[in-house]
Parts: structure tokens; sequence; C-alpha cells
């Protein structure tokens, strides 16, 4: 009786642990080490410019390299309004 | 800012012979005093845009303009093909074929999130116990970052300090790598996913292929964005002082 009582807690267990990641993945291709919400299939990102944001981790890669820099300053607020160039 | 030179494919392509860097203006007091220094001689305040082209050790200035690319030249194509001729004078060295180690991170989580929301991307924020997890999860994260399928999709923060993350719900989630949506000001940001902190190369590239590909990027009425800010009270302190200027 005892082992019937493990086994039906078990298989409600595995149950209850496989709905909880059904219900917990976004998509399909996640793995199963993430958490998180869904994203709605839209624009795909396009590759864009690699900035370095740190200036001396920038220097430091055109010293390793031997490549020019492109250099680039930008203030991320409009009249102190965030989220705008 | 660039009135899309910067987001040219041509543009793009030949950016990849330059090691390319983008500093925030006014959120770095040793940074305002190279950009100073660079792009007006230090003479004058600081502006909000600047553009510079510097040979590999930083020290000689090939083009610079104390506003943006757009202000130098006539069309994108007219940029690409000024990045292709001063690439053509610098060969890159045989270490260039490694990729680099580095996270192409910004300097705090805070303004991370606020250039996450300026470029319309994903923030990715490493979050470990102590320094010395950070710079092993970081390295990690850096062979995905620097793919050629993901150059440019994500901005990047590393943090082992839980008050980093304030505007973000993940401070009690523990440690790991997060991919969060930025709000409209970059004051906030919404979970999109966590993989743990253990997570491999192979499962972070699978993340972040698949975020991108179903990330939606948004887009912003400058305008509009800065009066609808005003209104609802969306504020950003600078680090460094904004001088005050006279419109013309």
């Amino acid at each position: 009786m005892k082992s019937i009582t493990l086994h039906c807690h078990a298989k409600f267990a595995a149950a209850a642990a496989l709905a909880v990641a059904i219900l917990a993945s976004p998509t399909a291709s996640q793995t199963s080490s993430t958490e998180g919400r869904s994203t709605s299939s839209k624009t795909e990102l396009r590759a864009g410019i690699a900035w370095y944001g740190v200036l001396q981790d920038g220097m430091a890669e055109a010293q390793r390299t031997g490549r020019p820099i492109m250099y680039l300053t930008a203030a991320p607020q409009c009249s102190g309004v965030p989220g705008m160039w | 800012m660039d009135r899309g030179l910067l987001s040219d494919q041509a543009v793009i392509e030949a950016s990849r012979a330059f090691v390319c860097i983008r500093t925030a203006t006014y959120e770095d007091a040793a940074e305002a005093k190279f950009q100073r220094a660079t792009l007006s001689g230090g003479r004058g305040d600081l502006r909000n845009f600047g553009y510079c082209l510097l040979s590999p050790n930083g020290k000689r200035a090939i083009r610079r303009s104390s506003r943006g690319p757009n202000y130098i030249y006539a069309n994108a194509g007219a940029m690409a093909a000024e990045l292709r001729k001063v690439a053509g004078r610098y060969p890159a060295k045989a270490s260039a074929n490694k990729s680099p180690k580095t996270l192409p991170q910004l300097k705090n989580v805070r303004l991370a999130l606020n250039v996450a929301s300026c470029d319309g991307l994903p923030l990715v924020v490493v979050v470990g116990k102590d320094a010395k997890k950070v710079a092993a999860m970081s390295k990690r994260l850096s062979a995905v970052a620097w793919r050629d399928d993901l150059l440019g999709k994500f901005i990047y923060a590393a943090t082992a300090e839980a008050a980093d993350l304030s505007g973000i719900d993940i401070a009690s989630k523990g440690h790991g790598f997060y991919v969060i949506e930025p709000d409209d000001y970059g004051l906030a940001g919404e979970l999109i996913r966590k993989l743990s902190a253990t997570s491999s190369e192979r499962d972070l590239t699978n993340a972040l292929q698949s975020i991108a590909k179903e990330f939606d990027k948004p887009t912003k009425v400058h305008r509009q964005h800065v009066r609808q800010g005003r209104r609802a009270g969306k504020t950003w302190k600078t680090e460094v002082p904004v001088p005050k200027r006279r419109r013309r």
C-alpha cells in the first residue's frame, strides 16, 4: 500500500512538474533551464553595429587587434527625458 | 541620431573592420574628458553627439564631427566608402582573427536599460553572486555576443549587486542571465526570459537567437516621446552636468 501511495505521489509529481514546465515555457525552442513570459512572433531583429559601451574596453580591443576606431558619443536622453537618443 | 546612416547595411558591414565604441554623453566623467579632447580639442562644452574615426591607438583623429555622422556624410554610401577606405590603411593584426573576450557591456544596469530603450533592443543582464562569478558568466556570454548572427542585437550589462536591479523585477529571482525588454523610457523593464547561471554557451546561443527572431523592435517619434515623457514625469539624472545652452 505504502509503495502504491509513493508511486502515485511520484506520478502526480511528475505530471505536475510537466504541466508547470509546459505552462512556463514561452516557446517550443526554449530550454528547460529558462523561465519568463512569451514573446509574440513579430519583426526579426537585424544585425547592427556591435558597439563597445565602455571607452576603456573598446580602446583595449583596438590595441589588441590593430583595427581603427569608430567612436560615437550620444546622450541617451533628450531634454532630460530618457529612452531616446 | 544619425538619420539612418548607422542602421544602413553597407555601413554596418564596413563597421566590422573597426572597433566601434559608443559612449553615453554626460554619463561618465573620464569619458567626458576624452570626448572633449577628441571632438573639440579640449575647448568648449560637451555636446550631445559626436563622431570620430581614430587610429588604433586612439591618438590620431582621421575624421571628426562635434555632431553626428550625418553632418559629415551626404548619405550612407558615402559613409560606407570612407569606412572602407580608412580600414584599408590599417591592416588588422593576426590577433584580430580571435574573437574578443570582453563582453560589450555598459558601465551599469541603469544606463544599459536606458540605452536598450533608446536602441529598441533587448537587454541581457548577467547577475552573479560576486565579481568572480560575474566575470566567469560574462566570459561565457561574450563568446555568444560576438557571434556574427547576434552582433548588434542586444545590449549587455553585468552586476553582483541586487541594488543595481531597481526598476527590473528580477532582484528576488537569484543569479542567472536575464533578458529584459525595456519600457519606453528605459526606466523599467520586463523579464522576457531567465537562463540559469550555469547555462552553457549553446543554451545561451539558442535563447538569444530565438529572442532576436521574436523581439518586436518598437518605433518612437522623437517629439511625441519627449512631450509624453515630460507630462508623465519620466526624467533622467545624468552623472555629468548638461551645459545650459541658448537656442539660436
